[in-house]
């Protein structure tokens, strides 16, 4: 019983050996539970539609309405303005994609994709391609990097502050994947490893091992209740954050 | 004092020094948080909601740390 190999084997990413003349294809848990899910969620989002399309109205319709005034009143409106409106199927897709990548890893046989640094990363590139292009789009190049600099700073020290801003930008995109990724592995490793503690006892002492089950399962369950709510509160955080940085860049200083 | 020891005690101390710094920074959310409350009942809803938003955020900062922690032992 190799614990590290139990924990590579079940909490992180591992393809399945599939070679194509040569070349292993990136299938792997993560990649094909994210495919799998995706391809749900488009076959439901297309089902919500077509229910509504004749004007009938039903649970599904009032539901998605529901869901979309909230991101657009919440999240785009207040952050970004009226050009946000042209992004708000975005930051629904967004919020909807991350949440259920975050739910489905609460089903015991299916992997979390948003666990994987890759998956956040690429979500956090593009919100990075959001401000630049945002910024851009806005204010002209030279515009958007003189936004870096605020009004009334002395010329001697502009250059500093331009090359703080702009670093700290950078790291504001990265940090949002980090926080992604750390939250939803962290919480996914601790319920792994609560498991292992009852065999690790049980491998010493038997009767230990039988009588830690009943501790660590109401450990299992609260932390499972806890991570229920990281899920969902992640996915919120993250939209948040995508239309602050936006929108931050769009209004300027 | 070997090199296996000294990362242990060094993950130790790193995973223990981030939780209470975490923990510092919930609780004082937290506090402010309910004092609001208590002073405005009617601001509550809006209350509830930004300080679950900045204690993501502050929790996002303590998983990071803990995370390189983990690094460092596995690594």
């Amino acid at each position: 019983m190799n614990i590290g190999e139990m924990i590579a084997h079940h909490v992180l990413d591992h393809d399945w050996g599939i070679s194509l003349g040569g070349f292993r294809l990136p299938i792997t848990n993560h990649s094909v539970t994210m495919v799998v899910v995706s391809i749900l969620l488009v076959a439901g989002m297309y089902f919500v539609a077509r229910t509504g399309a004749n004007g009938k109205r039903s649970l599904l319709t009032t539901l998605a309405e529901e869901y979309v005034t909230f991101i657009r009143d919440g999240i785009v409106l207040p952050n970004i303005g009226e050009t946000g409106r042209k992004m708000l199927p975005y930051f629904c897709t967004l919020f909807l994609f991350i949440l259920s990548m975050n739910l489905v890893g609460m089903i015991p046989e299916a992997k979390t994709a948003t666990s994987n640094v890759s998956v956040t990363a690429a979500l956090a590139l593009y919100t990075g391609f959001l401000i630049f292009h945002n910024g851009i789009k806005a204010h002209g190049l030279i515009g958007f990097l003189k936004g870096f600099v605020p009004e009334g700073t002395p010329v001697w020290l502009a250059p500093f502050i331009f090359v703080l801003e702009a670093i700290s930008t950078i790291i504001k995109v990265g940090v949002l994947a980090v926080r992604l990724f750390a939250n939803m592995f962290a919480g996914h490793l601790v319920l792994f490893c609560l498991l292992l503690i009852v065999f690790i006892i049980g491998k010493l002492y038997l009767v230990g091992g039988i009588g830690a089950v009943l501790p660590v399962m109401g450990m299992e369950v609260f932390v499972s209740c806890l991570e229920l709510l990281v899920a969902f509160l992640q996915a919120y955080v993250f939209t948040l954050l995508t239309s602050i940085f936006v929108g931050s860049v769009v209004q300027g200083h | 004092m070997e090199l296996g020891a000294l990362k242990y005690i060094a993950v130790g101390l790193g995973v223990g020094l981030t939780v209470i710094g975490a923990s510092l920074g919930l609780g004082k959310i937290g506090s402010s948080a309910l004092e609001g409350m208590a002073r405005q009942p009617e601001a509550s809803k809006d209350l509830r909601v930004s300080m679950l938003l900045i204690g993501a955020l502050v929790e996002g900062a303590a998983i990071i740390g803990l995370i390189f922690c983990l690094m460092t032992l596995i690594l």
